[in-house]
């Protein structure tokens, strides 16, 4: 084998040997043995490899990921299974109440039929992703001590609420809401006052309010801030409110 | 072709991969907190999408596949964002279970912020070592000789920031290696 020839095989030399046919591999380690400028320079190579490899994947995985990637699966599925269990109530609920309405119209024709409670029946469609929802994960990770704050329950479109989660700053469990409108999205951290808030984003406060971020304020259980990160301007469009 | 569909369950791709992408997802969006929120996204997806598994050896290209594309996604849509540099204050809080390699960190991810994201990509993943070249090109959509010859230009690229950390390897330049390889790949 010629120097060119090892050469062009060299970068699947590189990949452990298991991108080589046989005979290409039996053929490249016979030319390395005898080549020592060949031989130098896939060593290089491979040391090279060794150290950038094992430099990229020396990422550290943050403690809990796992635990919150299945939280947040579970939730999924059971505000999918929720959503259907509730759509499914309905229609039975709409199918019963026509039948009655049907029978007492043939049975008591002309009499005053009973009055049909609209919300109740609308309540039953239970909704994904409410604030009400959102309270109950906060409740239940952290129970007394995250809620959801009242601007942002009243404010913010919740229809537009594409998934939250937990984030680990500087250690601090914050919960993180995203919303989503066309290809915009807009996160909005909670951090505690008094608990936890970063000196970065008390800095940003002074320099960029009112545009971003925005801090809510109090709402009678405590003192709170919502850091929006999103594009400046279109993080208004999320927070009308719903209709 | 071994047959997964529904038999996986996402909690075992979950408990097998979830490091892995972290790590994929924090080299390609250089943010600890757009990984996680990448690779819950990318779980999301999957458990959606897990019947459509047809061949449990390419789950991890699976995988790769889908985060890359929500990274994507988020890329074109955030490219005229202004953002607040909150992932700045972001720290993965997990002790690292082996010594961390002499190259430094943020080093290493400003000049991999450097390269496009089609250089990127398959440098992170050649390292990664989890696909084939010919996987990688599949990833990618383009031609294996593409992908070998942005993979030599990237790790060229990082040589030359990193050079004197690298003491003695990769003597010979990256675009030797990519004149080899446009040569004959």
């Amino acid at each position: 084998m010629e120097c060119k020839a090892a050469q062009q095989l060299f970068p699947y030399y590189l990949r452990g040997t298991r991108e080589l046919e046989p005979q290409e591999l039996e053929a490249l380690e016979a030319h390395l043995a005898e080549c020592s400028a060949c031989s130098a320079q896939i060593q290089s190579e491979m040391k090279l490899d060794a150290q950038l490899g094992s430099a990229i994947r020396a990422v550290i995985v943050p403690k809990g990921l796992r635990e919150r990637i299945i939280s947040r699966l579970q939730l999924r599925r059971g505000t999918s299974v929720r959503r259907w269990v509730g759509l499914a109530g309905a229609l039975v609920a709409a199918c019963l109440l026509i039948a009655f309405g049907a029978y007492l119209v043939s049975a008591n024709r002309g009499a005053a039929l009973p009055p049909i409670d609209v919300n109740d029946l609308s309540g039953s469609l239970s909704q994904a992703r409410t604030p009400d929802q959102i309270q109950e994960w906060l409740d239940y990770r952290a129970p007394g001590s995250l809620w959801l704050p009242g601007k942002l329950r009243d404010e913010w479109d919740f229809n537009l609420l594409d998934h939250y989660y937990v984030q680990y700053v500087d250690g601090h469990a914050v919960p993180t809401l995203v919303f989503r409108k066309d290809h915009h999205r807009t996160k909005v951290y909670l951090f505690q006052q008094g608990q936890y808030e970063p000196s970065s984003v008390a800095e940003q406060f002074r320099t960029q309010e009112p545009q971003t971020p925005w801090k809510l304020g109090g709402d009678g259980l405590g003192e709170y801030t919502a850091v929006v990160v999103g594009e400046r301007g279109d993080w208004r469009t999320f927070s009308q409110p719903a209709r | 072709m071994k047959r997964a569909g529904p038999q996986i369950a996402v909690a075992e791709l979950v408990e097998r991969h979830y490091e892995m992408l972290y790590r994929y997802a924090y080299r390609l969006s250089g943010s600890a907190a757009d990984a996680e929120d990448l690779v819950q996204e990318t779980f999301v997806r999957a458990q959606a999408k897990l019947g459509q598994v047809r061949d449990a050896e390419r789950v991890s290209a699976w995988l790769f596949s889908i985060l890359r594309n929500l990274y994507l996604q988020r890329l074109r849509s955030e490219r005229q964002a202004v953002i607040v540099p909150l992932e700045d204050v972001v720290e993965p809080c997990e002790e690292p279970s082996d010594p961390l390699p002499e190259i430094d960190q943020e080093l290493l991810q400003a000049a991999l912020n450097e390269l496009p994201e089609s250089f990127r990509t398959p440098l992170i993943l050649f390292y990664f070592d989890e696909l084939s070249y010919r996987e990688i090109a599949e990833e990618m959509d383009l031609p294996i000789g593409t992908v070998m010859s942005r993979l030599a230009r990237a790790k060229g690229h990082l040589r030359a920031r990193l050079q004197p950390m690298l003491a003695g390897a990769g003597s010979s330049s990256g675009k030797d290696m990519e004149r080899r390889q446009h040569n004959g790949v």
